[in-house]
């Protein structure tokens, strides 16, 4: 992680890398681009905000659309100039009902709606480390996604690599069961 | 705090005790001054089934906290974090040896993504606690029989969550477990510093309640803790490769006896009743002993190329975290002058000690490697024998790994920047579509790293997104800098890291599937060949 008395410096060098990972990211038709994922996590909510705003001209070419990435901040965030409000909710089978990631999609659906931002997203979402109890993670899914149900405009599964002790990965688990079932549901067929 | 040499003592006033008012106060009245840690010995663990009845996995993980949690200023009032990976120890490996004379033998990896850990033997069985780089939380885990169990991440009053790092466990007075760790960073000051160092304690290893402010110094990480009459607390100043040991009590407050340079400082209790500082020198472990925690003198290093010390109380088990990629702690024969220093956030790539010098002994993929990351004329000079400097030292611990010259080996080799040529966009356009379905794939790769291994398995998924990451690395002044390293692929400036997302990217597109790119902060330098 950053160190909070360097973060200052990596914020003035980014707008260079920005403009460059704008012009990448425009010649190869990226559908969907966050300048900086969770930069509340890196920078802290008033350091994100700022350079959010900062780094929004560097992409005046990209047209594809811009997400902002939430990590969890409580303080709120200024979505505005951005396309998607991303969310990521990787509770898994450890936080219940009315607890952090409840209020936290509650939080940036009602930032996004007074930032003019149109579209939800989960972008990244589901378990870091192995469930202990799929079936909790199951039932924590159907709430969070419920509460983005008519809003949300996607959702990405993390697949946790596989260096990572105790990760959890999607495919030939009970994660991919549930993956392909939810597609179904939306009119996915895997192909 | 040069080996041979003395440590300065210096005696400064207590800044330390926390609110007396709020803090539960830790039983004082049966101190034990030798008990509390166990004096090390040349017994190993003995074989015992584990998990043992003492430690179970914690049920309970909510990240706000309860009505009924202790009120700690400093400990139960700063911002508790929801897990979440973190990448700065990604990397990292825990490694446990033997200490045996002035070298750690037997060595074993535990886990790669497992960083600062302590333990203590109970029941016969090593117990560890260590960072998780998975959810940044602090893991109980036990090695028996060569075997690493996690146990899990610990709560702490009720609630799993990330923000205490920095380690130390040790036996409380009342025969509690006993957890001092640095609480996140303090929200005032600019820069922020660390948090006090927050004691806690145990009964089952899993689920700590807090007690109290151990240190309220502000500036300070790393404490390693030693329980008795009088405690004695060594902590790193933050920023600095300094090391400081107070003596003191909780109730009293402590008073800082020593300083020296160092980092990662660890305490131990000899058999003969002496104490003993490890703290990380240059290219080996630098000691000192004392016989109260108040004097000091150097003494005899551990002559192992590692960092991370932190001795498994009641055993001859050190814990420790060499470079990633290094292969554990390697023997130290000579004076390592030119071997960088090295600690657990900034160690430098592995460089060659002893032996025949591998820039000149013909391998050409090294050569090659070399010459394109720092010019054939600084090649040169390492062929001749010059030691890498500065910059050069990255890059050779990138080379090496890339060429089988040392360092991971075993790996398929990583894409390199270096040779990549920008590939013309498909035909493809960008797609509209009214939901991205998709996985996180990272970079997909190396080979095997995530469960999705190409684009066909995502469309087996029945998806049509796939999620990237695009890494900007900083390096320890926060400058964006290059080369870098990364889950197997290396980059030797901006240029090429950007032309092997955008060669990714225009791979999957091709093959249908929409992209959701995201750009991350990560340190420049971790491992190569992770």
């Amino acid at each position: 992680m950053l160190d909070s008395a360097s973060v200052p410096t990596y914020l003035s060098e980014l707008p260079e890398v920005m403009a460059r990972l704008a012009e990448t990211a425009e010649r190869y038709k990226v559908e969907w681009l966050a300048p900086i994922s969770e930069p509340d996590k890196y920078f802290g909510p008033d350091a994100a905000n700022q350079i959010m705003q900062d780094v929004l001209p560097r992409f005046d070419e990209f047209d594809g659309k811009l997400v902002w990435q939430v990590f969890d901040s409580v303080q709120r965030l200024d979505l505005r100039g951005y396309d998607v409000a991303g969310l990521a909710v990787l509770g898994c089978d450890w936080d219940g009902v009315g607890e952090m990631f409840d209020t936290t999609i509650s939080r940036v659906v009602d930032w996004a709606a007074a930032d003019g931002v149109t579209e939800i997203a989960h972008v990244e979402f589901g378990c870091v480390n192995n469930a202990n109890t799929p079936s909790a993670a199951i039932a924590n899914f159907d709430r969070w996604l419920g509460a983005t149900s008519g809003l949300s405009s996607g959702l990405i599964i993390l697949d946790s690599p596989r260096s990572a002790p105790n990760g959890q990965s999607v495919v030939g688990t009970w994660l991919e069961d549930w993956v392909v079932g939810y597609g179904r549901d939306l009119g996915f067929s895997p192909g | 705090m040069r080996r041979g040499g003395l440590l300065c003592v210096v005696v400064l006033a207590a800044a330390c005790g926390g609110d007396s008012e709020s803090a539960e106060p830790v039983q004082t009245s049966t101190v034990a001054p030798t008990t509390s840690a166990a004096p090390t010995t040349t017994a190993a663990p003995t074989a015992a089934p584990t998990p043992t009845s003492t430690a179970t996995h914690s049920t309970t993980t909510t990240t706000q906290a309860p009505d009924t949690a202790p009120s700690v200023p400093g400990c139960t009032d700063i911002k508790r974090r929801a897990p979440a990976f973190e990448e700065g120890i990604a990397e990292h490996e825990l490694w446990i040896g033997r200490l045996v004379g002035d070298q750690v033998t037997d060595q074993q990896m535990l886990g790669s993504g497992w960083s600062v850990g302590d333990g203590f033997i109970i029941d016969g069985v090593a117990h560890i606690w260590a960072m998780n780089a998975l959810d940044h939380v602090l893991h109980h885990a036990t090695f028996a029989d060569g075997k690493f169990t996690d146990l899990g991440p610990i709560s702490v009053d009720g609630h799993v969550f990330q923000g205490f790092i920095d380690p130390d466990v040790f036996r409380l007075p009342d025969g509690g477990i006993g957890l001092a760790a640095v609480n996140g960073m303090r929200t005032e000051g600019t820069p922020r510093q660390p948090g006090p160092i927050c004691l806690m304690r145990s009964d089952n290893g899993q689920d700590f309640e807090t007690v109290h402010v151990l240190i309220d110094e502000s500036g300070v990480q790393d404490p390693a803790v030693l329980v008795g009459d009088e405690w004695v607390v060594a902590v790193k100043v933050f920023g600095e490769e300094t090391v400081r040991v107070m003596v003191g009590t909780p109730e009293t407050g402590f008073e800082v006896t020593v300083t020296g340079s160092g980092g990662d400082p660890d305490l131990v209790v000899e058999s003969d009743g002496t104490i003993r500082l490890t703290v990380c020198g240059e290219g080996m472990l630098d000691t000192y002993r004392s016989p109260d925690g108040r004097s000091w003198e150097a003494s005899d290093p551990i002559r192992s190329q590692t960092c991370g010390p932190a001795s498994i109380t009641g055993s001859d088990w050190m814990l420790h975290l060499p470079k990633p990629g290094q292969g554990g702690a390697l023997p130290v024969e000579s004076e390592p002058e030119e071997i960088a220093a090295t600690t657990t956030s900034t160690s430098p790539p592995s460089i060659p000690t002893q032996g025949s010098n591998p820039f000149s002994s013909g391998n050409i993929a090294l050569r090659d490697c070399l010459i394109s990351s720092i010019g054939e004329e600084a090649f040169n000079g390492l062929a001749a024998g010059r030691m890498p400097v500065g910059a050069e030292m990255m890059a050779v611990g990138i080379c090496m790994a890339q060429a089988g010259a040392g360092g991971s080996g075993g790996m398929p080799t990583a894409p390199s920047g270096s040779s990549c040529t920008p590939e013309t966009p498909g035909g493809y356009s960008r797609h509209d579509r009214p939901f991205m379905f998709g996985i996180k794939a990272f970079h997909m790769y190396p080979p095997g790293e995530q469960s999705v291994a190409d684009e066909s398995d995502i469309k087996a998924l029945g998806m049509n997104t796939v999620g990237l990451v695009f890494q900007i690395p900083y390096d320890d002044g926060g400058h964006i800098n290059y080369p870098f390293s990364t889950f197997g692929s290396n980059f030797s400036d901006l240029d090429a890291s950007l032309c092997h997302i955008g060669n990714l990217i225009n791979r999957v597109k091709s093959a249908g599937l929409s992209v959701y790119l995201s750009g991350e902060p990560l340190y420049y330098r971790m491992g190569p060949g992770v």
